[in-house]
């Protein structure tokens, strides 16, 4: 048990205050329920624990015993009845969450590790992993689920300040499962996705050998560190996050669910500049500051075997297009609704009132223009039933951008909140279920 | 009448820029709207950084000039409220006085290009 509270804190109802670790081992005798539960996330498998009351909190003497009998599944039986310390109810506690108030919130979490080998447990979600995610299951009510594909504006938004989603289950009264999928080095545009979701394991092979030959014909030339950007590579070329399924633990039982039902995109996602295989047709978009000197062969391999492909927003506007298509082609394969983060297009540094120095079209040229183009491609878009914008941009200008998005990508604390607030909003106005508020 | 072009402070949190383009020669008349420079501002240039903030910004004139002098060349950087250019309204005046006033000019952040030979 690690604790996040002081012994005698004060916490609010539905605020975690410990976790531990967990590992599941097979009843004798008993039929699995999967035969190999949380495949790939079983390492990094945590338990948050929460109040359904505000009050304090008095910790066991016997709850922790500290170093890696904490950090490791394998010291202690779970039992129901183990104390983990007592709770003592707050005068005017306000209101409570459902359910019996001398039983915990149970708040699960995991992650998909990028490698078995970037083991990191000294907190909450922490380590490198690919694929993270938080549920919190109520008895057999139906489990909402929003998967995040976007860059790292949304990992801030999505995990919070404490990198767990703990703000984001502690606003909200569930049943619901949030799920945040990181696609480094490439960026989850929507080309990348349709791409990601249509290969065949055939092409992946034949893309995997090409990329493979080339890094072992430099040879001992290669970084050490160029490896693990060319198996990062490899990982989103194999994978399709969108229609990945989940396992799930609950206090009563294990099941498999997905996909989730909902998906959000980012529009920072999108840029003008693709880049195609010129034999394998495949197609990456690679944030610029993960290439140049940190993975020189990396970036010689992308000028030999690639060719630079100028899009324009109509390009940007077809894949969104075909993105849709592809989701109401097969529904029940691909979460139903589709949010996106749109971009903030202004920033209060430009001081312009001339526009001869900028070559047509403006939106090629100028970064607002850009901005404020895509932003009108999504409401266009937003037409669709499957559609809603998530507006980063009207939330960024009430607040004030220069404060709070300085850079158009990075936001405060603050601005973050009320992004995750309007996610959620949008989330209960498309009856996803679970995502409502915690106290009504 | 002399008139000197500055590295703005686009940015409050900016110490200095890198001069990522410069369109016009020394000699050359220039009209308003016209290019002038491209410049690059990186808030994490004292050390690398995980997705750095990186800006990218276009310097273009608002009024008719002469391009007399460039103090900078392409790649370098250069701190804020360091001379990027010298400026004469007529083309012989002389550029050894003292400048009358900042040139006028109009900043954009404009979309990164990045400056890969595909070729």
């Amino acid at each position: 048990m690690r604790w996040l509270r002081e012994d005698g804190d004060h916490f609010r109802a539905g605020e975690a205050f410990a976790y531990c670790n967990i590992g599941l081992i097979p009843i004798r005798g008993e039929p699995r329920q999967i035969a190999q539960p949380f495949l790939e996330e079983n390492d990094d498998l945590q338990v948050v624990f929460a109040s359904r009351i505000a009050g304090r909190i008095h910790r066991s003497e016997v709850s922790s015993r500290g170093g890696f009998l904490d950090q490791l599944d394998l010291f202690q039986f779970w039992a129901p009845d183990f104390v983990l310390g007592h709770l003592e109810r707050a005068e005017n506690a306000g209101p409570a969450l459902p359910g019996p108030e001398d039983e915990l919130e149970l708040l699960m979490m995991t992650g998909r590790r990028q490698a078995q080998i970037s083991e990191s447990r000294h907190g909450l979600l922490t380590g490198w992993h690919n694929r993270y995610r938080a549920w919190r299951t109520r008895d057999e009510a139906p489990l909402g689920s929003v998967l995040g594909l976007g860059i790292c504006e949304m990992a801030g938004v999505m995990r919070g300040e404490s990198s767990a989603f703990l703000e984001m289950f502690e606003a909200i009264s569930g049943p619901a499962h949030a799920i945040l999928s990181e696609q480094e080095p490439t960026l989850p545009c929507a080309r990348i996705l349709i791409e990601q979701t249509m290969r065949t394991k055939a092409q992946y092979d034949e893309i995997a050998a090409d990329l493979i030959g080339y890094f072992a014909g430099v040879g001992s030339r290669v970084e050490p560190s160029e490896w693990i950007f060319v198996a990062s590579l490899l990982q989103t070329l194999r994978r399709a996050p969108l229609a990945e399924t989940y396992d799930i633990l609950s206090r009563t039982s294990l099941h498999h669910t997905g996909p989730a039902d909902a998906v959000l995109l980012s529009a920072h996602a999108e840029s003008l500049l693709l880049l195609r295989h010129r034999r394998l047709g495949y197609a990456v978009r690679i944030h610029s500051h993960r290439l140049g000197r940190p993975v020189p062969n990396a970036e010689a391999w992308l000028k030999e075997n690639f060719e630079r492909v100028d899009c324009t927003l109509d390009d940007i506007a077809r894949d969104y297009r075909d993105l849709i298509g592809m989701i109401r082609a097969a529904p029940e394969r691909f979460p139903r609704n589709l949010m996106i983060l749109n971009r903030m297009s202004s920033t209060g540094e430009e001081d312009l009132q001339n526009y001869m120095g900028f070559d047509a079209p403006m939106s090629s040229a100028l970064a607002s223009i850009y901005a404020q183009d895509l932003n009108l491609i999504l409401h266009d878009l937003a037409r669709e039933p499957e559609v809603a914008i998530v507006d980063v941009d009207a939330i960024a200008a009430d607040m004030g951008g220069q404060r709070n998005m300085p850079d158009g990508v990075h936001s405060s604390g603050a601005l973050q909140s009320e992004v995750l607030g309007e996610i959620l909003h949008v989330l209960r106005a498309r009856g996803v279920p679970g995502f409502g508020s915690a106290f009504g | 009448m002399l008139l000197n072009l500055i590295v703005p402070r686009i940015n409050d949190y900016m110490t200095d820029a890198i001069v990522e383009w410069i369109y016009p020669a020394e000699g050359q008349h220039l009209d308003i709207g016209a290019k002038l420079l491209d410049l690059t501002v990186d808030l994490s240039a004292a050390a690398p950084h995980d997705c750095p903030p990186i800006s990218h910004y276009r310097i273009v004139l608002r009024e008719r000039v002469w391009l007399r002098r460039l103090a900078v060349s392409r790649g370098e950087t250069a701190p804020v409220a360091a001379t990027l250019a010298s400026f004469t309204t007529e083309p012989d005046e002389p550029t050894d006085a003292v400048s009358s006033r900042p040139i006028r000019t109009a900043t954009a952040a404009i979309l990164h290009q990045p400056a890969w030979d595909w070729s």
